[in-house]
């Protein structure tokens, strides 16, 4: 059993070790008494939980709103190789419609998309889909490819393929997707990833698509922009929506 | 936790993106708080920032709740990478305690992340206000200045053991006092 005086110098440790600052060759014994002593254990909560509210003493502040554009950017970016559940991804590709036209295309899109995986694996039913063309916009016009909408889930799933490395001047840019409505400024919407080892490029995007007129991307700065800056690379129109 | 917060959990442990832009809403601010406060740098701050909510999405398993809040975990998150940021090599070789921190039964209250998230500004300064300046300045240097036991006795210019006494002191207090609003606390 641990004496007192033993407990009062694991603490002094364990505050320091909570505070960041205790050095590796300063710790002797500490782990092998928190083995013993549920004691300094209780302590190690305890002082963790102080710790912890001392962000809470701080003036808050705000960052830039391109952090989180640029956050999601290279959060879509690594989804198609996010971290999945293989058993819920195998459930979607059993639960793929495939009386209604569904194309090599829109599976590699649904593979791509883990988000929406998991969504349509664990929420609904067999989702009813709408698919659009893309058109290409830029010479050469060499992009190709489909969105597929889940209207149910308010989802949409771009994929494209004939698309080269985003450049602006030399530099490395980002395709930036925009919902553009039937009346008004487009709104950004998501960042196009490549799909490794397809030669294609995918997005997600959110929202109902009724009340817009197309979806368009454009080549933006890494970060992307709140209003389209670059040439526009394709349009895919929604006429049928 | 709240049952958003369990929703939005169990969809990062899915590894929905989505889950990261809701965290990133409820949380983002006082994740730059943090980094900002530790780098003094708004760009450096924003670059920490991005990566630590990156590194929560793709660590989210390593998440435990009953570790405490995930408000707490992502804090530590950036607050570990703003400090190896600013301090580089100098920054690391500290001690991490154990991990596995399961409540060992009387004494372990499931009140306390909902004391904690009521805490205003005022109340933390306040309470950090009750403790004698030396153990302020030992926070200060330990918890937002990224420095060592020894660094810390050199900066005050006090022997190491005086730092280890003040540091316990200051936690102590702080866990002191934070465990009487605990005692004192009804649910709203």
């Amino acid at each position: 059993m641990a004496t007192a005086m033993r407990c009062e110098e694991a603490e002094q440790l364990i505050a320091l070790a909570v505070l960041g600052a205790l050095e590796r060759d300063g710790a002797g014994g500490l782990e092998s008494h928190l083995a013993t002593c549920a004691g300094c254990r209780e302590t190690v909560r305890a002082f963790r939980r102080a710790a912890a509210v001392l962000p809470q003493s701080l003036e808050e502040a705000t960052p830039s709103r391109q952090l989180r554009r640029r956050l999601m950017g290279a959060v879509y970016a690594g989804s198609a190789t996010a971290p999945a559940r293989p058993r819920r991804v195998a459930g979607l590709w059993r639960r793929v419609p495939q009386a209604r036209g569904f194309t090599l295309a829109a599976a590699l899109a649904a593979a791509a998309s883990v988000a929406l995986a998991v969504w349509g694996a664990t929420r609904g039913p067999a989702a009813q889909t709408e698919t659009f063309a893309v058109v290409p916009a830029a010479a050469p016009a060499s992009a190709h490819g489909e969105l597929t909408y889940f209207p149910g889930q308010g989802r949409s799933v771009l994929t494209v393929s004939g698309l080269g490395a985003p450049s602006r001047d030399g530099s490395a840019a980002v395709y930036e997707v925009w919902l553009v409505p039937r009346s008004g400024a487009p709104a950004p919407a998501a960042f196009m990833s490549p799909v490794p080892g397809s030669g294609s490029w995918t997005a997600v995007v959110s929202g109902d698509l009724r009340g817009y007129q197309a979806i368009a991307a454009t080549v933006e700065p890494p970060g992307g922009e709140p209003q389209p800056t670059g040439a526009q690379e394709f349009v895919v129109p929604l006429s049928q929506t | 936790m709240d049952q958003r917060e369990a929703g939005v959990l169990d969809q990062l442990w899915q590894g929905s993106p989505e889950a990261i832009e809701v965290l990133y809403d409820r949380y983002g601010r006082v994740a730059y708080t943090v980094a900002l406060r530790v780098l003094s740098d708004q760009a450096a701050a924003e670059d920490v920032v991005q990566e630590a909510f990156l590194a929560i999405w793709r660590r989210a398993m390593t998440y435990r709740p009953e570790r405490g809040s995930l408000r707490s975990w992502i804090c530590a998150i950036v607050r570990n990478r703003a400090i190896d940021r600013l301090r580089g090599e100098a920054g690391r070789g500290r001690v991490e305690l154990p991990l596995d921190e399961r409540p060992e039964g009387a004494g372990v209250s499931d009140t306390w992340d909902q004391v904690a998230a009521e805490l205003s500004r005022e109340q933390v300064r306040g309470a950090l206000r009750q403790l004698p300046v030396e153990q302020r300045q030992t926070i200060e240097l330990a918890y937002w200045a990224g420095l060592s036991q020894r660094e810390i006795a050199e900066s005050m210019d006090v022997p190491l053991g005086t730092v280890k006494g003040r540091a316990r002191l200051a936690l102590s207090k702080l866990r002191d006092l934070l465990q009487e609003r605990e005692q004192s606390w009804q649910p709203q």
